[in-house]
């Protein structure tokens, strides 16, 4: 056989050498194909710039709610005076954010050979958008426009999904059960790793919220904005992390 | 036996080594498929470079997998450029999983038998 290769399992090695060649060619394969960096710091950055509509202009005395905003704002939730703002923000973010991804990890195959089932994670982030959007009505209608034994029996999941979706800190869940599939796709520790650090930090600000008793005067111009700001370094972190490997690898 | 069958039904019969194919087996071939395992599919020339194989012996090993069913073969441009990828099937994974799952077993019972000696 003519064959040169040095990097193929050979069949003439032990079951053991052969097993620690073909886990080599996954890993080796898996390096190449990776390319999280890219949504990772694209999301991060996009929480990032949500930033300034997270703000209220004075120290907002109690919760706001019951906004007329339209129904495909609903990503922006209810409390903020921004409310309708961010939700046109966000509707516009995720969908760009996702196709983008979608765009990259197509390039990206190109560019290596080697391409990732990037359309599960996409499918996954356009579905959580438009669960974004419709949850809030439901939610509403489970809560204020039903039986009393059917707003009580669902109260302890209806009320803190509500919380979330009012303090419009959804797109937040959106991204981050995106990057739990991506992980997923992409088979990677790293990922897994940020994606979960990143929906526990999500999780743990929402859970602060519901369960404290606030005050009227407990929260001030920032509090909502320190909320929706506190996961997106994770993201950054990760994904410039994610960045510098994949430069060293290629240098 | 079709070298379809052979390279995915031979799994849980007997000695482990009765679970390897000749098919998948190879190790050019079992490199293929590995590659091809990790991702949704895999150029022509990523596979060249990576098993450091010539054209003409990766197409020879191309073309058996794709006899057995095991890969599928799509012929297609990128610009001007052709481009050639690779796409694992649902039976190649599965061959490719029972040659792993050999490969394990047999180094279990190399491990036992030393243990024991």
């Amino acid at each position: 056989m003519s064959d040169r290769s040095s990097t193929a399992p050979n069949s003439g090695d032990t079951p053991a050498e052969l097993l620690a060649s073909v886990t080599a060619l996954q890993r080796r394969t898996r390096a190449v194909r990776n390319a999280y960096w890219l949504p990772l710091l694209l999301f991060g950055l996009l929480m990032a710039a949500a930033a300034p509509l997270y703000v209220e202009s004075v120290d907002p005395l109690a919760m706001r709610g019951g906004q007329d905003n339209p129904a495909l704002t609903g990503l922006g939730g209810d409390f903020l005076e921004r409310s309708a703002t961010l939700g046109w923000y966000w509707l516009a973010a995720l969908i760009g954010g996702y196709l983008l991804s979608l765009w990259w990890y197509r390039w990206h195959g190109v560019r290596v050979g080697v391409q990732t089932p990037a359309r599960p994670y996409v499918i996954a982030g356009i579905v959580g958008t438009i669960v974004g959007l419709v949850l809030p009505i439901v939610l509403r209608y489970l809560l204020l426009n039903t039986a009393t034994a059917v707003s009580s029996a669902t109260s302890w999941v209806t009320t803190p999904l509500l919380g979330i979706s009012d303090r419009g800190m959804f797109p937040h869940l959106v991204i981050a059960v995106g990057l739990l599939v991506l992980a997923r796709l992409e088979r990677s520790r790293g990922l897994t790793v940020v994606a979960a650090v990143y929906a526990a930090a999500v999780v743990l600000v929402n859970i602060y919220f519901q369960t404290a008793n606030f005050e009227p005067g407990d929260l001030n111009r920032y509090s909502l904005l320190l909320a929706a700001l506190l996961p997106a370094p994770i993201l950054l972190v990760g994904g410039g992390i994610a960045l510098l490997n994949t430069i060293k690898r290629s240098a | 036996m079709s070298s379809n069958d052979e390279a995915v039904g031979a799994g849980n019969r007997g000695h482990p080594t009765n679970g390897l194919s000749d098919t998948v087996h190879q190790r050019n071939r079992l490199g293929i498929l590995t590659i091809a395992a990790e991702a949704e599919r895999v150029e022509v020339a990523y596979l060249r470079d990576a098993l450091e194989l010539t054209a003409g012996n990766l197409s020879r090993h191309l073309a058996v997998l794709e006899e057995a069913d095991l890969i599928q073969i799509e012929r297609g441009y990128h610009g001007r450029r052709p481009k050639t990828w690779i796409r694992i099937t649902e039976q190649g994974q599965a061959a490719l999983a029972a040659e792993i799952n050999a490969l394990r077993e047999l180094l279990r019972r190399h491990q036992e038998f030393r243990a024991a000696t």
